[in-house]
C-alpha cells in the first residue's frame, strides 16, 4: 500500500473524516465504471457507488493493510454490485421480451451469412446487453468479469471470494445459459 | 444457425471500455452522508490480533535463546523415562496398598 494512502487511512481512523474525500476522488471513476456494468439507470449506478463508499468508511477499521487498499475496495465494490443484482433479480422485467428492429435485422443477417453481421454494430451490443441482463446474478457477474473485463479466473476468485473451481464451473454454466437463450431466440425467429 | 459462433460474436461485441465518468461534485454528496454516521475506529480485536502476530517472531527467538542457553551437555531423556516410569508405578503401588 502506498505510504500516502496509509497515512490517509490512519488520519481517518483518528477522526479526520475529511481525509476520506481524497480516497473518494481517487477511486470513484473506477467504481462508477464497475457499477455501470451492472446497472443501467443513473440513479441505480449512483446508489451503488454511494453504498460502496459508505460501507468502506464504516468498515475502514477492519482494513488490515496487508493488501493494497484498492484491492480491498474493489472486493467491496464487487460484493455490492452482486448484492444489487440479487436484489433486482425478481422485480426486473424480462429484457428479452421484445427485440428491436435493428436487433432482429442483425440476427437475420447473421443467420443468412455470419460474416455480414459485424460485432462492432450497435445492434449487436444492444442484443448482447439484453442477453447478459437476462442471466441470473452469479452468471452475469462471471460473464461480465471474464468476457467483458477480461479478468483471469484467479482475479475473479479474489474479487468475489469464490473458489477458483466455482468460478470455472460458473463461467461454463453462464456461457451455456447464453447459448440456450440464443437457441430459444433462434427457434422463435427462424422455425 | 451456428450458436457457438453467434455467442462468440456477441461476447466480442460486448467488450467495451468502462464508462468512468463521475457526476459533478459526487464526492461532496458522499461526504455529506458520512457526517451523519459514527466515525470509524480501529477494530480492537484486529488490534490485538496484529499485536499478537507481531509478537510471534520475538517469542520464537526467546524460546530458541532459552533452549540454547540451557545446559547443552545434559541429556534429560533417561531421567524423564525413569520419572515417567516411577510416576506410573507409584499409582499402581498406591492402588495395591489400598486394596
Amino acid at each position: 500500500m502506498d505510504n500516502h494512502e496509509s497515512k490517509l487511512i490512519a488520519a481517518i481512523l483518528r477522526g479526520e473524516v475529511e481525509a476520506f474525500e481524497v480516497l473518494i476522488e481517487r477511486y470513484q471513476p473506477r467504481i462508477f465504471g464497475n457499477a455501470r456494468r451492472y446497472a443501467r439507470r443513473t440513479d441505480e449506478v449512483e446508489d451503488i457507488v454511494q453504498e460502496v463508499f459508505i460501507k468502506a468508511y464504516q468498515k475502514l477499521g477492519t482494513f488490515r493493510g496487508e493488501a493494497p487498499f484498492e484491492h480491498w475496495l474493489m472486493r467491496l465494490t464487487t460484493r455490492t454490485c452482486y448484492d444489487f443484482l440479487r436484489r433486482h433479480q425478481k422485480n426486473r422485467e424480462h429484457p428479452l421480451a421484445e427485440l428491436s428492429e435493428d436487433e432482429n435485422d442483425w440476427l437475420e443477417r447473421f443467420a443468412a451469412s455470419p460474416e455480414s453481421a459485424h460485432d462492432e454494430e450497435d445492434a449487436a451490443r444492444q442484443l448482447v446487453s439484453k442477453i447478459i441482463e437476462s442471466l441470473n446474478a452469479e452468471d452475469r457477474m462471471v460473464i461480465t468479469m471474464q468476457e467483458i473485463e477480461e479478468k483471469s479466473v484467479k482475479e475473479i476468485a479474489q474479487l468475489t471470494g469464490w473458489s477458483e473451481s466455482k468460478v470455472k464451473v460458473r463461467a461454463f454454466r453462464a456461457r451455456n445459459q447464453m447459448r440456450k437463450i440464443l437457441a430459444r431466440i433462434a427457434k422463435e425467429k427462424f422455425l | 444457425m451456428d450458436l457457438d459462433k453467434l455467442t462468440e460474436k456477441l461476447l466480442k461485441a460486448a467488450k467495451s471500455p468502462a464508462d468512468e465518468a463521475v457526476p459533478y461534485a459526487f464526492e461532496k454528496r458522499i461526504m455529506a452522508h458520512l457526517s451523519d454516521l459514527p466515525k470509524p475506529v480501529l477494530d480492537p480485536l484486529l488490534f490485538w490480533a496484529r499485536a499478537l502476530w507481531n509478537a510471534v517472531p520475538v517469542c520464537l527467538a526467546l524460546c530458541l535463546g532459552a533452549f540454547l542457553l540451557s545446559e547443552p551437555g545434559h541429556s534429560s531423556s533417561t531421567s524423564l523415562d525413569v520419572e515417567l516410569k516411577n510416576t506410573v508405578m507409584y499409582s499402581s503401588e498406591v492402588f495395591a496398598q489400598v486394596w
